[in-house]
Formats: C-alpha cells, sequence, structure tokens
C-alpha cells in the first residue's frame, strides 16, 4: 500500500526538487519526535498533552497528503479527548499509528532518493 | 518598471513544521512581493501587531496554539484582541478541526475565512490571500479615483469662479 501522494508532494512543492526534499526531511523528523512523544505521553498517562501532540502532528500529515497517518492521529486524538481513556484500545492505536508511520518514513526515504538520483548531476 | 507593492503577512501556528512549510511555500508561490512574519504563539503575534508601525495585510491564525504553552490564548481570543487594535486587518482562521460550528464561529468573530488543514490548505490559503490582495488593490484603486474625481471637481469650480469674476468686472468696468 501506497500512504504517500507523490503528485501531492511535487504540487506542494511546486516542482521545485530542492524544496521537495528539504520538507521530506523536515517532515520526516517531525512525525519521528511526534511518535515518539506519544509513546512517552501514553506510557506516563498525559491525555491531554496526547490529544494536544496527536492534533499537531495530524494537520502536518493533512498538508502532505498522508490521509491514512491523518487518519489514524485523529483516531487517537479523540480517544484521548474522551473521559474514560481505554488504555487498551489506545495501546493498540498507538501500535498501529508506530507501523504506518514506520512505513511511511520509509516511503519518504525513497521517494527522496529519487529525487536525490534526478537532482544530482550526470559526471 | 512599476514597483511592486510590498504586502505583509503574518503567520501564527505553534507547530514548527506547518508553520515553516506554508511561510517557505507562500514566500516561493505568491506573485507578489510579500514580507511574511511567522509567530509560535498568538501573544507573539499580537506584540508585533502594536510594535509595528503598520498594521498587516494578512494574518494567518491557527485556532489551537496551546501545545507549547497551555496558557496560551487560543485563536478566537488572539483573533478578537487583533479585531479590537484594528478592525481592518483580514484574518484567515485555520483549524484542523472540520466542526462546521467553529468556522461559524470564527466568521462571526470577524475573520475573513476559514480553512480546514488538510491537503488541500494550502491551495485555499494562495486562493484567498490572492482575494484579499485584489480587494486590497481595489479599495486603493477607488480612494485614487475619488481623490481625482474630488480634485476636478474643486479645479473645475475654481475655473468657473474666476470666469465669473473676470466676466462681472469686465461688466462693471464698461
Amino acid at each position: 500500500m501506497n500512504y504517500i501522494d507523490s503528485n501531492h508532494l511535487k504540487s506542494l512543492c511546486n516542482g521545485d526538487t530542492g524544496f521537495l526534499l528539504k520538507t521530506i526531511d523536515s517532515f520526516s523528523a517531525h512525525l519521528e519526535d511526534a511518535v515518539l512523544k506519544i509513546e512517552g505521553f501514553f506510557s506516563e498517562k498525559k491525555w491531554e498533552e496526547m490529544r494536544s501532540e496527536a492534533h499537531k502532528i495530524k494537520s502536518s500529515a493533512g498538508l502532505m497528503g498522508i490521509k491514512t497517518l491523518k487518519h489514524s492521529l485523529l483516531v487517537i486524538e479523540e480517544a484521548c479527548g474522551r473521559k474514560r481513556i481505554n488504555t487498551e484500545l489506545l495501546s493498540i492505536r498507538i501500535k498501529h499509528l508506530k507501523e504506518i508511520a514506520g512505513k511511511i518514513l520509509q516511503e519518504l526515504e525513497e521517494e527522496k532518493d529519487l529525487y536525490t538520483q534526478i537532482t544530482l548531476p550526470k559526471n | 518598471m512599476k514597483k511592486k507593492e510590498l504586502f505583509s503577512i503574518f503567520v501564527v501556528d505553534d507547530d514548527s513544521f506547518y508553520r515553516d512549510t506554508i511561510e517557505k511555500c507562500l514566500k516561493k508561490d505568491l506573485g507578489y512581493k510579500i514580507k511574511l512574519k511567522s509567530f509560535p504563539t498568538g501573544e507573539d503575534c499580537l506584540n508585533a501587531v502594536e510594535l509595528s508601525a503598520a498594521p498587516p495585510h494578512i494574518v494567518i491564525l491557527d485556532y489551537h496554539l496551546s501545545s507549547l504553552n497551555n496558557t496560551a490564548m487560543n485563536g478566537i481570543k488572539i483573533l478578537n484582541k487583533l479585531k479590537a487594535i484594528n478592525r481592518n486587518v483580514n484574518v484567515i482562521m485555520l483549524s484542523g478541526q472540520e466542526k462546521m460550528e467553529v468556522a461559524i464561529n470564527t466568521i462571526k468573530w470577524g475573520a475573513y475565512d476559514y480553512v480546514i488543514k488538510n491537503e488541500n490548505a494550502l491551495i485555499r490559503l494562495k486562493h484567498l490571500i490572492d482575494m484579499i490582495i485584489y480587494n486590497i488593490k481595489l479599495k486603493q484603486n477607488v480612494k485614487k479615483y475619488e481623490f481625482w474625481n474630488l480634485l476636478s471637481a474643486i479645479l473645475f469650480l475654481a475655473f468657473v469662479l474666476v470666469v465669473t469674476v473676470y466676466i462681472r468686472n469686465q461688466f462693471y468696468s464698461n
């Protein structure tokens, strides 16, 4: 399954390959950091912080056009906002988030390699 | 060549990735000369607006601004304060929420429009900025037109007065 929409990324960066590579790097770092924070907040049972982090990265996922990730984060955000937190279900949601985040990071890396090859001058 | 007019845009978002990407995309893609400043909190933006000689033409303001600081004011409060400083400032609200009531509330409090942070957000933002700048230019042209109209009316009246005085003088001198 492809999580990344290459056409959306191209249109976001308006064909500017250098900008696209920087945006991918920046988003990848942002996503890795957010997943770690969400895991940390879960283990510390800091639901409001966890909800806020999921909300924040959800918007960035939307900007990047990664709908599956956005949906996964929306589910976590909503679950954290409930009066009674179902920790078992939330733990499954986080596991799923980690899985798709890993695949997305891999796809972004592949996308980056593709554009790096295009950008590099031929000797 | 006619010098391009400078438009100032402020971006307020507590998410650094979102803020930086929006800033870079707007700087790169808009066909205007723009001065862009970005802020992680609404309070920082309010300080900058109060300190600047002229208010920004457009403020792109996120609804949720409390991820860095729990006590930070939300977008609606900042919108109210911005409108109190200058009611003509154009505020585009950004939010991850797709709830209709949130959108209606922001418009009710004076926002120019409401943009949901989805994959089309950037396209919508650019379109709204184009519309706002078109309206600003239109208002400036109307003001110029009104000025020249007034000036020509004054000149015409002055001419009529001079001619009347001249004819009157001629009449009495004879």
